[in-house]
């Protein structure tokens, strides 16, 4: 899923922009993600937990991706909304409903819209694998912090990038480069929302993260946690596998 | 001098030159009747541009949960409104519930955010004017749960006809994903900005069902009858609605009621603008009715005639044309204004039709004669007439005999 990816990727893009910075660290950051998720294609669970303020639900999910372009995600629980469905082809999104069995296809003024009813937006699915593109990054830390050795990564917007965070600061664990923090701030430098990833588990010979929560800090107790399971790495998905018509099947 | 003979003098004077004083009456007569006119058009306006906001959608009066109107929160709401409404159409208002948020739409490959809006179909027929305001189609029907309203420019850019198929998603109020498929009833007219962008409008159980939201209302708005006290009316709502956030039109709508206040301004000052300009003319007649009477003046003065009786004599004619003015001015504008009070100017031959302040124009343009209308250019008139008529008199009063006589 997405946001699983979105959280590595942010890593992975901050190292990309670092390769400007000539540090070794980059380098080999931007190696070590670029092996391990590059082309990657995936498929597993996962459980999606929701609570705000005024309600609390639960969404379990069959999840599908390939390489950094293609994902889709469809619901298998709770009944009410089986069947409903997201895909994601490059930097467009459709969704699918079951009830009315139609597609709508998000227009780019939509992007910063709740996905799901998460507090994940559709642009972090569109964006969460293009932070390189539109950020300038750079080490503003390295060395323990909270027990453990990490590496803080600051990314800046580039001139004129079509971005919504005025910075996004990424913190990995130094041993591995997991990631474990990221910080999105809005254009006046407060902190808009904190997304930290955990439980990192090793599966098809690949460590990654299987827990990520995401809170908003407008809206203190609301929270976003996503749990993945079942997941398996190089899937070989048949042709047309990511197309509308997949969605409604 | 005795008045009476001023008097006569003055009347005497003003037959003499009949073509001049003549023009200068007939000129002040169609000043003051223009001015009469216009106030009246510009006082309509005004009023019928309050009176479209508030009995179109918005009401005299609206009713919320407190905090609503600063985050529309869907939660936010008042939750038994139906005692509110019965106890507020108890004292001869018409109150309607309604109940918002905000989702998408989506027709083949077109898609626009919308504001969803429940009503009650029968209820908003009877206290406003929307659903009157269609350009295609028909009102909800609660007999037509699926059927629904939309404004006409979210008609366009959906590309949406009566009849078509439009898909509404959105968050319901338990965090589910809210989605069903609606068709077009009707397309509405310009009635607001925010109506006619994104106006996606059902009846209120079919909005209940679609968001989850079993009870409760967002908002409760109130018309209270013609010529009722507004901020009586308020105070009765507030009594009834106590602990809710209760708000006049003029609140809710400051830029409108701005924009009203500022064409009363606009109004004061092109009677004072008018008013100048026609006593520049009363002015130059006066000048040259005193030059003409220069060697007259002397000889009344040689024979004891006094320079306030001069002063008195000029201002006298001045006042008997203006007061010939008036009633010709009168004469004629004030039944064209209560004519055009009923049968208005129709101006959708020369513009479109749009909104200012989020409020749509009526594109018919009716007077409204007030006392102001009529008191405000006549009293413009007798001052400005006799601040004029002032200069000349002074000179014919300030001549010294002896040179008034051989003047050539």
């Amino acid at each position: 899923m997405n946001s699983r990816r979105m959280c590595l990727f942010a890593v992975m893009a901050a190292v990309f922009a670092m390769l400007g910075a000539k540090t070794p660290e980059a380098h080999e950051v931007l190696a070590k993600q670029d092996d391990l998720w590059r082309g990657t294609s995936s498929k597993g669970k996962m459980v999606m937990n929701v609570k705000t303020s005024n309600w609390k639900r639960s969404l379990t999910m069959d999840v599908y991706s390939q390489g950094k372009d293609y994902s889709l995600v469809k619901v298998i629980l709770p009944m009410k909304e089986q069947g409903t469905a997201t895909l994601k082809v490059f930097d467009e999104i459709y969704n699918y409903l079951p009830k009315t069995d139609r597609t709508i296809k998000l227009t780019s003024a939509m992007m910063m819209g709740s996905w799901m009813g998460s507090h994940f937006n559709n642009d972090d699915l569109v964006k969460g694998s293009r932070l390189s593109e539109d950020y300038n990054a750079r080490i503003t830390f390295q060395g323990r912090r909270d027990s453990e050795d990490v590496i803080e990564i600051t990314l800046t917007p580039k001139p004129d990038a079509p971005v919504v965070w005025g910075k996004i600061v990424v913190v990995a664990r130094a041993s591995d480069w997991m990631p474990v923090k990221n910080t999105y701030y809005d254009e006046d430098g407060k902190i808009v929302r904190i997304m930290t990833c955990s439980d990192y588990k090793t599966v098809s010979g690949r460590l990654v993260p299987t827990r990520i929560v995401m809170s908003p800090l407008d809206k203190p107790g609301e929270y976003t946690e996503v749990i993945y399971s079942d997941l398996t790495f190089d899937v070989s998905f048949k042709k047309g596998f990511f197309s509308i018509a997949e969605l409604r099947r | 001098m005795k008045p009476a003979s001023i008097i006569k003098l003055s009347f005497r004077n003003v037959f003499r030159a009949r073509r001049r004083s003549a023009i200068t009456t007939l000129v002040m007569a169609f000043a003051l009747g223009m001015m009469i006119i216009y106030l009246s058009l510009t006082d309509g306006y005004s009023r019928g541009m309050a009176d479209n906001a508030v009995s179109m959608q918005m009401g005299s009066i609206q009713v919320h949960a407190p905090g609503y109107l600063e985050t529309r929160s869907v939660y936010k709401m008042i939750s038994s409104p139906d005692d509110y409404i019965r106890a507020i159409d108890s004292r001869g208002f018409k109150a309607v519930p309604r109940l918002f948020s905000s989702g998408l739409a989506a027709k083949d490959e077109s898609s626009a955010g919308v504001l969803i809006e429940g009503v009650d179909a029968s209820a908003e027929n009877w206290a406003f004017k929307m659903p009157r305001q269609l350009m295609d189609g028909k009102w909800l029907d609660n007999a037509d749960p699926k059927g629904v309203v939309i404004g006409k420019r979210l008609a366009r850019s959906l590309s949406a006809g009566i009849g078509d198929e439009i898909v509404i998603v959105s968050q319901a109020a338990d965090g589910s994903i809210a989605n069903d498929l609606f068709r077009v009833r009707g397309i509405l007219k310009s009635v607001s900005e925010i109506t006619d962008r994104a106006g996606f409008i059902m009846p209120i159980n079919t909005f209940r069902d679609l968001m989850v939201m079993p009870e409760g209302a967002h908002e409760i708005a109130v018309m209270i009858p013609a010529g009722y006290d507004s901020n009586i009316a308020l105070r009765i709502v507030e009594g009834i609605c106590r602990g809710q956030d209760i708000r006049s039109w003029q609140l809710l709508n400051p830029a409108l009621a701005n924009i009203i206040n500022i064409l009363d301004i606009v109004m004061i000052f092109l009677v004072i603008i008018t008013s100048a300009a026609i006593s520049i003319v009363i002015l130059n007649a006066m000048l040259m009715a005193v030059f003409e009477r220069i060697r007259e003046y002397g000889m009344m003065k040689a024979l004891g005639v006094t320079p306030f009786d001069i002063f008195c004599m000029v201002i006298v004619e001045i006042l008997v044309q203006a007061a010939a003015a008036a009633v010709i001015g009168l004469a004629f504008s004030i039944p064209l204004a209560i004519s055009l009070q009923t049968y208005g100017i129709d101006l959708s031959v020369l513009v479109d039709g749009g909104t200012i302040s989020g409020v749509a124009v009526s594109l018919a343009l009716f007077s409204y004669l007030t006392p102001f209308a009529v008191l405000t250019p006549l009293a413009a008139l007798f001052v400005f007439s006799l601040a004029a008529g002032a200069i000349p008199a002074i000179r014919a009063a300030r001549l010294d005999p002896i040179r008034a006589i051989h003047y050539t």
